[in-house]
């Protein structure tokens, strides 16, 4: 396949996105789990987040190098 | 090749060179923003802006990665914006002073538009911080803005003052030409 690497970095990208998106719905069904594992998964929550934001960006900026190759590769 | 149709063609190639990166560099800066703004920091308030480590809560530290995200993006922009000015500003010096353009000029032209250049991408970059900005006050964001008025009103000054000893010069040199060729004419006259 020609444009693997943007296929994968669009792919990842909106996988990163749906997962923080759903994170606040799958911690709602952890919070049963709290008293068995005995930790706050609100915090472990965020820092997810906090990761989650950082590997979107990461992403995006590669996604904008494989587009720039792109463009040179088409002018 | 003579100076005029080399920075000419130099000129063209900055402009082909830079337009598309910069229209991606804006792209992915409104990504960053758009994601940020709407799925992060909202998702962040659904969790209940916990603290961490009993030091800061999770929505200044997203705040704050897209920040410096949105900043890196947007130091690419305006170097991209200021090559892209060169390359206009060499057009215009050609299209305008003809075989009259010279270094000094050049130099001149492309220190005007690099000002406007560095003024617009301020201007996107106060557009793109504003909710931050009045999140942490509004008289701040006031105050920012104030003083991008004041550059602006500067800049334009500037740039007018450049294109304004050009337009001298050319009309200088078109009186000239009149004035000849009234002389020429009053002779043909005289002779007949």
């Amino acid at each position: 396949m020609r444009h693997k690497k943007l296929l994968i970095n669009i792919f990842l990208l909106s996988f990163w996105v749906f997962l923080a998106y759903l994170l606040p719905y799958y911690l709602f069904i952890f919070k049963y789990f709290e008293n068995y594992f005995m930790v706050d998964f609100k915090k472990i929550g965020a820092i997810f987040l906090i990761v989650l934001v950082i590997l979107a960006i990461i992403n995006l900026l590669l996604l904008l190098r494989e587009i720039k190759k792109l463009i040179k590769e088409f002018l | 090749m003579d100076i005029v149709e080399k920075v000419y063609k130099e000129g063209i190639l900055k402009l082909k060179e830079n337009i598309p990166q910069i229209i991606i560099n804006l792209v992915v800066a409104g990504l960053i923003w758009a994601f940020g703004i709407l799925v992060f920091i909202p998702i962040a308030d659904m969790l209940g802006n916990p603290y961490l480590f009993g030091l800061t809560a999770v929505k200044p530290i997203i705040s704050a990665i897209i920040a410096i995200a949105l900043i890196i993006v947007l130091l690419r922009v305006t170097k991209d914006f200021g090559e892209l000015m060169d390359g206009i500003a060499d057009i215009i010096a050609v299209k305008l002073a003809g075989s009259r353009v010279n270094e000094e000029k050049l130099k001149r032209y492309r220190r005007g538009l690099r000002g406007l250049a560095y003024l617009i991408v301020a201007i996107i970059a106060y557009l793109f911080f504003l909710p931050v900005i009045s999140g942490i006050t509004p008289v701040l964001a006031g105050i920012i803005l104030i003083i991008l008025v004041i550059w602006a009103v500067v800049v334009l000054i500037n740039i007018g003052h450049i294109f304004s000893e050009e337009i001298e010069e050319g009309v200088r040199i078109a009186t000239k030409k009149l004035e000849e060729a009234l002389e020429k004419s009053v002779k043909k006259e005289e002779n007949e």
